[in-house]
């Protein structure tokens, strides 16, 4: 899966990579001559609200324009997407988020219209820290310590915040033969209260457990690379789990047909941002680590997951809803 | 403590940061004193602001905003019949027919009092107890919270006026529509009719508003004649007592803050349950306590106001007490309160009490400078607002839908809330004509997703009966849920038999 995704990434971005000297030896495009609006596809206030909002302020330095930003809460970033899909590809919108809006739910949901192709990336900048977290006290520190409790246990209790985790999940218990009970939580706070109260044996975080040290630990990565907060710890890849996985970056999507210089302008203020001392400040706090992926690379990765996602749908026999 | 507490007074009483309190309170009580828009809306919005000023000044100045806003709500709610939020639902049951009889100021002036008190008890529960009780809040699992929100809404139902099938009827519609969204456990689209936007379930502040405000402002419409002829009535009495709070006032209220502040500040520690729980609980049990039934919505009623004020008021310091100890965020506002932090560097949670201790302190500080300024900015306030009350009916309402359309276009995702909010507006009058309940409605829909949510966590958590003895907490509110089913059912009879007799007479 690795070599496919490498070599997938290397020919998208070699056409993207052409694209852009195409595009910018066409002319330096004039972009933005009016304010730019960046959606979150969530509540004001969230995580994801917090750094958009201190990405829109350094993004307003870095292109010239104000960067306003305006929630759109709904469905999982489904509602922005969907509406983001059919606006003008002219740049003055874009969405700010967690890849897994594009390469996950449009799989999982048959009511939405859009997919991951729908749009071109700018670039990502953090990284959702996504793994598998079991309370401190329990006697497992790993994938082969966590199969052998379920084992012996018979049943464990897992807690999730999203379906994707379930999929995940669904997945490794077919290829160990595990029994598994899904405890459904509304947000990260849900998850860590029942990981705290040690009332789950095991849950799937978006990388919340970095506030909890010394009570919350991490057993596996769920990426396809391993986690810049958790070096030492292996990937379900690596362990044996081949194909299981999901990435979960932020990236800045726009509507499909945006012109090449507008994302070539919108990568350069991206990568600004990542060394920006502000947004390290608030990486530093959040403990979500700055991952900055060049526009090629994301839309390669964005591809690569979306293909990914859907082969580990179909080895599970999954339904859409 | 106390030592470490006077040696950060000097930065959280400097004049720099009591500006910015004080500003905080100020642009929170007008943002909340308009209808529809609420703390969530006044906090959200304020965030960016705050970017450029020292941590202690820019999380004062949001406690600042979330204390004024919470107490302003009271404002349009006793006026206009028009809460700013949920929360303020029960103030402006009691409250607006008060308003009605020309005691507006007297309302306004002991909601006031009853936010700052509550506000000051709950505050006073943080300073003291965050950091053990946390420990304790973390034992209430889902478990837990099934019993507890099953045993409020039996409490809940005494609440459904003169006929309690039409209030259970009423409870019931609120919980189906609450199933509206995209089901917990498997992430299927219900009741949805293909519309994306409804996948997060209604949007809570256009339904209540459409319930409520837009409701009231058609039933007004209806009545134009009647409303000339109390728009002396609205101007307010002339007479002193009943622009004051009296003694008398004071002995009717001092029960129900007390009540509403402790349990607001319980319903604040615990994660998961919202200020609105709080306001309708508290209103609920005064309710009951007074034995007026359902005179206390008809003719009004202070002490429900104080009631329903103090619990609200006392849900926000209380939501501090999991944020700050665990990082786990009681109410709305403390998760929004969670982006300022970590905009201003700062990690809620464990660690905050060993990694920033002045800072917490300071916040502490803030917090009762916040009240004490609270008390005069609304008293002051209170005399402006109050005017609108004078304005001719023909004017007010066209602004007070308008305003209505601006909360739910802002809180209910655009025109889409809107269109909730005039739906709703259509359903609550007809509520009104036939004499259902609002009240039943709006707490079927508050607590049903999150009674859903824990009951399905709780099928998963305990596989078998016996393991049920591990949560003893859950078994006492179970066992009073059902004594409260058999006590409400025999006092149901009782009224029928009283009133068959009655005519037959």
């Amino acid at each position: 899966m690795k070599h496919m995704f490498k070599g997938f990434a290397a020919a998208v971005a070699m056409t993207a990579a052409g694209a852009l000297a195409a595009g910018t030896a066409i002319a330096d495009t004039s972009w933005p001559t009016k304010p730019v609006t960046m959606i979150i596809g969530y509540k004001a206030g969230g995580g994801t609200d917090t750094k958009g909002r201190v990405l829109s302020k350094i993004l307003s330095r870095e292109l010239g324009q104000r960067v306003n930003v305006i929630n759109r809460p709904g469905g999982g970033q489904a509602v922005a997407l969907e509406k983001l899909a059919t606006e003008e590809p002219d740049g003055y919108q874009f969405l700010f988020g967690a890849v897994l809006g594009v390469t996950l739910n449009p799989q999982i949901n048959s009511a939405l219209k859009y997919t991951s192709s729908d749009f071109v990336y700018a670039g990502a900048l953090t990284e959702f820290q996504l793994s598998m977290v079991a309370p401190e006290g329990r006697p497992y520190n790993d994938m082969a310590g966590l199969v052998a409790y379920a084992k012996e246990k018979g049943v464990l209790k897992y807690a999730s915040l999203s379906p994707g985790a379930k999929i995940i999940m669904q997945a490794i218990a077919k290829q160990d033969g595990l029994n598994v009970d899904y405890i459904p939580t509304k947000g990260g706070r849900g998850m860590v209260q029942l990981v705290l109260s040690n009332q789950v044996d095991f849950a799937f975080s978006g990388g919340i457990q970095s506030r909890y040290p010394g009570k919350i630990k991490t057993i596996a990565a769920i990426s396809s690379k391993r986690l810049g907060n958790y070096p030492d710890t292996p990937t379900l890849d690596e362990l044996g789990y081949k194909g299981v996985s999901m990435d979960a970056p932020t990236v800045a999507a726009f509507p499909k047909g945006t012109d090449p210089a507008i994302i070539a302008k919108m990568e350069a203020a991206l990568k600004a941002a990542s060394t920006d001392p502000e947004m390290m400040k608030i990486s530093k706090s959040i403990k979500m680590p700055i991952v900055y992926i060049p526009a090629a690379d994301t839309n390669g990765l964005v591809a690569a997951s979306t293909a990914s996602i859907a082969k580990m749908l179909e080895s599970i026999d999954y339904k859409k809803q | 403590m106390l030592e470490e507490l006077s040696s950060v007074a000097g930065s959280a009483f400097a004049v720099g940061n009591l500006a910015w309190i004080f500003f905080g309170v100020t642009l929170g009580y007008l943002v909340g004193a308009l209808p529809g828009l609420g703390k969530g809306t006044a906090t959200a919005v304020a965030i960016p602001l705050t970017f450029y000023l020292e941590p202690l000044s820019a999380i004062a100045f949001l406690v600042g905003i979330s204390k004024g806003s919470t107490a302003g709500s009271a404002v349009s709610a006793i006026l206009l019949n028009t809460p700013g939020e949920p929360s303020s639902t029960p103030t402006a049951m009691a409250g607006y027919p008060l308003a009605r009889a020309g005691k507006a100021q007297k309302a306004l002036k002991m909601g006031l009092f009853a936010s700052v008190l509550g506000d000051f008890f709950s505050t006073i529960v943080l300073i003291l107890i965050a950091q053990e009780l946390a420990e304790y809040a973390l034992g209430i699992g889902p478990v837990e919270l099934t019993a507890i929100l099953a045993f409020s809404m039996v409490f809940i139902a005494g609440l459904s006026g003169r006929s309690m099938i039409k209030g259970l009827i009423a409870g019931l519609f609120g919980i189906l529509v609450s199933c509206v969204g995209l089901e917990v456990e498997t992430g299927s689209p219900r009741l949805t009719f293909g519309l994306i936007e409804l996948y997060d379930g209604l949007p809570l502040i256009p339904v209540a508003i459409g319930m409520l405000a837009l409701a009231e402002m058609m039933t007004q419409i209806g009545q134009r004649q009647r409303l000339l002829d109390e728009a002396d009535l609205l101007k307010g009495s002339s007479k002193r007592e009943d622009q004051i709070v009296t003694l008398d006032d004071w002995k009717k209220c001092f029960r129900p803050i007390l009540r509403g502040s402790l349990i607001g500040t319980v319903i604040g520690i615990l994660p998961g349950l919202g200020a609105s729980v709080g306001s309708f609980l508290s209103y609920g049990a005064e309710r009951r306590a007074s034995g007026r039934g359902a005179d206390f919505e008809e003719s009004g009623a202070i002490e429900g106001v104080a009631a329903a004020e103090s619990a609200d008021n006392a849900v926000v310091p209380a939501s501090f007490v999991p944020l700050f100890a665990i990082g786990i965020p009681g109410s709305v506002i403390a998760a929004i309160l969670i982006s300022a932090f970590v905009i201003h560097g700062i990690t809620p949670g464990p660690l905050l009490f060993l990694e920033n201790k002045e800072l917490i302190l300071g916040v502490y500080l803030s917090m009762i400078a916040a009240g004490v300024i609270l008390l005069f900015v609304g008293y002051f306030g209170q005399n402006i607002f109050a005017r609108i009350v004078r304005v001719s009916p023909a004017l007010v309402m066209p602004v007070v839908v308008f305003l209505c359309c601006v909360g739910a276009y802002l809180q209910g995702g655009g025109t889409f809330g809107i269109g909730v909010m005039i739906i709703f507006g259509i359903i609550g009058f007809f509520a009104k004509k036939y004499d259902f309940s609002f009240v039943t409605f709006l707490i079927g829909f508050v607590i049903g997703p999150s009674f859903e949510l824990s009951l399905r966590q709780s099928i998963g958590l305990v596989t078998n009966a016996s393991e049920l003895i591990d949560h003893p907490v859950a078994i006492v509110f179970a066992v009073m849920a059902v004594v409260g089913v058999w006590r409400l059912t025999v006092m149901q009879r009782k009224q029928m038999a009283e009133m068959a007799k009655s005519q037959t007479n």
